[in-house]
């Protein structure tokens, strides 16, 4: 029984770019909660980067402030649901 | 001198003669060191992310200075010794000193979610690193920082891992 050649579904990669980049963001601070929500999962964990398409340096900035927000109960370290 | 900003939250039992005694503290502190204070900003109270010694409240402040390193210690000393210091912070200056909107940690603001399921955020992990992302993927790479919104088209489409 030959096995069927499957063709593969073509899923054309595309480059991901940073949007922070895109949106000129310069400093991400660690008091903006609103982008620092975004920045989180549902979990409370940080979206790592190979989602976000976050270059390097923003993903370091994201990094740094939702460590520092979490400090400061901000943002939760873990999301409620999940403790 | 550097620019520095130190956020403060009081336990919430702590009435505003208390808040006010703390940034005097600091304050005191700051002209000790020769340095000063260039701004005070009162965020009040608000609910924690998670509770610290069993309360969920906390009344925040941030307090914007100048001053040398040793100050920056001495704060730090202050506030550790001190009870109704839940927590603290201090850092180079930056960003808008005001306080925060922070109902966006509100779940109900967030598109009520309720109690769904986690969407798995690692339910991903088994299919590799092969890229599978750009499909699936989408939202997440959207929701990361993308324009508000797109979270509450996922759906029930994610696993469910409880
Ligand atoms: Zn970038």
């Amino acid at each position: 029984m030959a096995k069927t050649v499957k063709k593969k579904s073509a899923r054309v990669p595309r480059r991901k770019v940073c949007k922070l980049c895109l949106d000129r963001v310069e400093q991400i601070d660690y008091k903006d909660e609103r982008r620092l929500m975004r920045a989180i999962t549902d979990r409370g964990k940080i979206v790592p980067r190979r989602i976000s398409g976050n270059c390097t340096p923003h993903q370091a900035q994201v990094t740094r402030a939702v460590k520092r927000a979490r400090i400061l109960a901000m943002i939760p370290f873990v999301a409620d649901s999940y403790r | 001198m550097r620019e520095y900003e130190t956020v403060f939250i009081l336990h919430p039992q702590v009435d505003d003669a208390g808040i006010d005694r703390e940034i005097e503290a600091v304050s005191q502190i700051v002209a000790g060191g020769k340095g000063e204070v260039s701004g005070v900003y009162k965020w009040g109270r608000r609910r924690l992310a998670y509770p610290i010694r069993k309360v969920q409240d906390g009344v925040y402040t941030l307090i914007r200075f100048r001053a040398e390193p040793p100050v920056l210690r001495e704060i730090d000393r202050r506030f550790k010794m001190n009870e109704s210091i839940l927590r603290h912070l201090t850092t180079h200056a930056s960003g808008d000193p005001t306080a925060p909107d922070f109902r966006s940690r509100d779940r109900r603001d967030r598109g009520d979610r309720g109690d769904r399921g986690d969407r798995g955020d690692r339910g991903d992990r088994g299919r590799g690193r092969g890229g599978r992302f750009d499909d699936d993927g989408g939202d997440d790479a959207d929701e990361a920082f993308g324009r508000e919104g797109r979270r509450r088209s996922r759906g029930a489409s994610g696993p469910r891992d409880e």
